[in-house]
């Protein structure tokens, strides 16, 4: 059985010290977002999630990533002495800078990196204005 | 990264939301700092570097009958990128992306995952022999197996 054992004492130092998650886990994982001229490239940290048990989809200018679904719950063996890495399924929608055409998107994952790199659709592709 | 298609992009059967975008991303703008900074801040103060949160990888520590195991996340670290350390039952991970830190291509719209230098310290349940201890690292997590020194491991006792 898993059990949260969570030290009070040093939940508080850590907190006080800043050393603490940079994002709570309840909130999915944490994403760099980078706008270039005709693309759009996501990174999500997503440690030990296998690209097997990840979904990724797009609909107009949101993105969805789910996963954690398929992650088997096995029984550990042991006794928790402390637990902060989140087991489960998780999900994060957010808001692109631009429509990308998902048809032509590339994805990898590396060391716990996932790399989207979303094209832009033609309407949506940056235009540079010269000032006369 | 991201030359092959190793994971399927799918079109989503989501509507598209009636609002325009960007209030959307505003609004999951507002949600974001009031959840995920805010309440972590039960005395209100501003930590100097707010904008830029210092990077801890989150762990977990499980005992067994002779040995400890500790599993830490640290995606977008490599193995050369991390030392550890044990001193009797106190455990240190450093990280460090020694990697020169190339100039991004592009403006970032939204930027949540740091790759500074971290320190992070934990105390184990036993004390642990360094010199048998195994490190591994698959997917961004790293997983420390510590072997309790003799006098350390758990012993059952009878009720008599």
């Amino acid at each position: 059985m898993k059990k949260e054992i969570l030290d009070p004492m040093d939940h508080m130092l850590g907190d006080f010290f800043g050393h603490r998650p940079a994002r709570p886990a309840a909130l999915g994982p944490s994403l760099d977002v980078i706008e270039r001229d005709d693309e759009v490239v996501v990174r999500a940290a997503l440690p030990g999630v296998s690209k097997d048990d990840l979904e990724v989809s797009v609909s107009g200018t949101l993105l969805t990533l789910r996963g954690g679904a398929k992650a088997k719950k096995k029984e550990e063996e042991g006794e928790y002495y402390r637990a902060e890495i989140p087991h489960g399924p998780f999900e994060r929608t957010l808001a692109l800078p631009a429509e990308v055409d998902e048809s032509k998107a590339r994805a990898a994952m590396k060391d716990g990196m996932l790399e989207l790199t979303l094209p832009k659709l033609d309407k949506a592709k940056r235009r540079r204005i010269r000032i006369d | 990264m991201a030359k092959g298609k190793d994971i399927e992009v799918s079109k989503g059967k989501l509507e598209r939301m009636p609002r325009p975008a960007s209030s959307l991303a505003d609004i999951d703008r507002l949600f974001d700092d009031f959840i995920g900074r805010r309440w972590l801040r039960p005395f209100g103060w501003e930590r100097p570097l707010a904008e830029m949160p210092e990077f801890v990888p989150s762990i977990d520590v499980i005992e067994r009958e002779d040995e400890v195991v500790v599993r830490a996340e640290v995606p977008g670290y490599k193995k050369e990128d991390i030392e550890i350390s044990v001193t009797d039952s106190m455990l240190t991970i450093k990280g460090e992306t020694k990697t020169e830190e190339k100039e991004e291509k592009g403006d970032y719209y939204r930027c949540e995952i740091s790759h500074g230098a971290f320190t992070r310290m934990v105390d184990l349940p036993a004390k642990v022999d360094d010199s048998k201890a195994k490190a591994a690292m698959k997917d961004g997590v790293l997983e420390l197996t510590l072997p309790k020194v003799e006098k350390s491991k758990r012993r059952t006792i009878a009720i008599e």
